[in-house]
């Protein structure tokens, strides 16, 4: 009774039992959102610095020979020499790392988390696939070498352009396997009940109802997957791509393509950089710059995919 | 009251005999007995966690679907026993549709909606047409006719929910299970949905699940009350209390239980 009789009294103007402490409370916003945006900062000026270092030494390059510089093959003479044959390398990673590593990453991925069930294997499992993602490239470059160009020579030709996409295949797998899942896992419950009450079977719910909801970030996460493949060089290096190539993979008959040796746009850069000369030097800022531009255009395309799914699943 | 003793007699369409429901060591529904009449609605109520969605998750099988789930006892389905090896429970669910709690249309169209699973179970006369008389049947064509290419989510809460019966409408059951439909709508949206009901009733049968006191005796003709006995470790399992004609659980019920709970004194 006599609570309520004060809380009837009690004005604005009147002593409260709660202690605002506005001005300290702002203090303590104002001073975290500083340290956030310092953090900010930095992380930004290390990458410009980064960025700024390899184009004004690669720019050069790269713009006054601008076809030539892409259009030869690498030279003794570095004003002659080129990265055709490490962007086509680049290239047919990209491509056969995708063929490889999509489909048995995404399907894995569907399977773990739409169709196994729950069991201590399913969990093993689990664990195991995301411990994988985290083992170092070199790792799995040492498991390639035997396995990819030692045993399946017969098939691979040894260190040829297949075993190397089998390698970053195998790297990304996990990341792959991981994204699909997180994807299928936002998937509301709801939508597959729903799907279920209306006697459609367990691969028609996720074919019609799950995929094409978690499709936005399947795409999302194997893009960057991919990305993170053709920047890698300890694996290829551990599997002996080659640093001198004057030859392109041949297309057809497209065996004899995969079966050839390969070298890529980061070993490419990573022999060029220890060399002495200076021009090679920039002949290594040039070749990041291509290698960023390759990435940039793959990370576009991320987003313009995964616009274009939301908006049809929005329309 | 002629009426409903006539309902009472007809036939059975689903017999539940001694039945209990497990998730993993936890008991959460035991030994009820249960036999649901064709043609009218029964009433499922009781208070929450005592089981009532769980038993109406056995009727269409929805419970396979849940990890650790057991079922033991027997339901008959017209005779034949539901949880028999030989029967598909993809085939079982286009006969004993479903409802939920929250309206779950899904993310497309909102012919799509109706017209995929008349698709998917292979229906042979023209999809549009079955579209159009069963967005009828669920009160809906007039609100959605000119907009039947929108996305289904840009349809009011009470919408969507006539929206998910109607495709549960779609592929012509014989059953109609309802888990709480209203309880995540408005009033108006509310008494919507029960005029339909009412309309419904007369050609299939329909179990619901309600906490609206209110709600079971105005549109149900058999009332079937749950509670769970609170044991010593959290919850207990959930058990049939007391089931008969709607009239009779509201007016005259045999347990103190049930006269407790719908009077409003409990739960
Ligand atoms: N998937 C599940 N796993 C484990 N326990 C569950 C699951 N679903 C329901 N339960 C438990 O079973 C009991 C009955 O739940 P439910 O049938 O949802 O009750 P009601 O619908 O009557 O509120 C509750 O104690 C609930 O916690
Ligand atoms: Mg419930």
């Amino acid at each position: 009774m006599t609570q309520i009789d004060q809380v009837d009294q009690s004005t604005p103007a009147s002593p409260s039992r709660f202690q605002a402490n506005l001005a300290q409370r702002y203090r303590a916003d104002q001073i975290f959102q500083t340290a956030a945006l310092l953090s900010v900062l930095i992380a930004l000026f290390v990458l410009i610095m980064l960025l700024g270092d390899v184009f004004i030494t690669g720019f050069p390059r790269f713009i006054q020979d601008f076809p030539s510089f892409l259009l030869s093959y690498p030279s003794r003479r570095a004003a002659q020499a080129g990265i055709l044959s490490p962007l086509v390398g680049t290239i047919w990673l990209l491509i056969l790392t995708g063929l490889f590593a999509i489909p048995t990453g995404v399907g894995a991925g569907i399977f773990l988390e739409e169709f196994a069930a729950n069991t201590r294997l399913a969990r093993l499992i689990e664990i195991n696939i995301g411990n994988l993602a985290a083992v170092p490239s070199i790792i799995y470059g040492l498991l390639a070498l035997q396995v990819f160009v030692r045993w399946m020579e017969p098939i691979t030709g040894g260190r040829s352009v297949l075993a190397g996409g089998l390698t970053l295949a195998l790297l990304i797998l996990p990341i792959i396997i991981v994204a699909t899942r997180e994807a299928l896992r936002s998937v509301p419950n709801s939508i597959r009940q729903a799907g279920f009450a209306v006697g459609t079977t367990r691969w028609q719910v996720v074919r019609d109802h799950v995929l094409p909801i978690a499709l936005p970030g399947i795409l999302t996460g194997t893009i960057l997957a991919l990305s993170r493949a053709i920047g890698e060089t300890a694996p290829l290096i551990t599997i002996g791509a080659l640093t001198f190539i004057a030859f392109l993979p041949p297309l057809s008959p497209i065996i004899e393509g995969l079966r050839s040796p390969f070298t890529a746009l980061p070993i490419q850069t990573y022999n060029w950089i220890s060399r002495p000369q200076p021009e090679f030097q920039n002949n290594a800022a040039a070749a990041i710059v291509m290698l960023l531009i390759v990435l940039l255009l793959m990370n576009a395309t991320a987003i313009y995919l995964r616009n274009r799914t939301q908006k049809i699943r929005n329309d | 009251m002629a009426l409903t003793a006539a309902l009472v007699d007809t036939d059975t369409v689903l017999s539940v005999e001694n039945l209990s429901v497990y998730y993993d060591r936890f008991l959460a529904l035991t030994q009820v007995y249960l036999n649901i009449p064709q043609r009218c609605v029964t009433a499922f109520i009781g208070s929450s966690g005592c089981g009532k969605s769980t038993l109406l998750r056995c009727f269409n099988r929805m419970n396979d679907l849940t990890m650790g789930c057991r079922v033991q006892g027997k339901i008959s389905y017209r005779g034949t026993d539901l949880y028999a090896p030989r029967v598909d429970p993809v085939e079982l669910r286009r006969q004993i549709g479903m409802v939920f709690q929250k309206p779950n249309p899904f993310p497309k169209s909102i012919y799509e909606n109706i017209a995929y699973p008349i698709r998917i179970n292979g229906y042979q006369g023209d999809v549009e047409e079955l579209v159009e008389q069963s967005l009828r049947d669920a009160a809906l064509w007039d609100e959605v006719k000119d907009k039947l290419k929108q996305n289904a989510l840009s349809l009011s809460g009470g919408q969507q929910q006539r929206l998910c019966i109607a495709r549960a409408l779609a592929i012509e059951p014989d059953i109609l299970l309802m888990d709480e439909p209203c309880s995540a709508l408005d009033p108006i949206s509310t008494a919507r949905i029960e005029d339909l009901i009412k309309q419904l009733r007369t050609q299939y049968t329909i179990i619901i699940v309600t906490h609206n006191m209110q709600q079971a005796s105005r549109i149900s003709q058999m009332t079937a009350f749950f509670n769970s006995s609170s044991g010593e470790a959290g919850a207990g399992a959930g058990y049939l209390v007391e089931y008969g004609t709607t009239e009779q659980i509201f007016t005259d019920p045999r347990q103190d239980l049930t006269r407790d709970y719908v009077s409003g004194r409990f739960g």
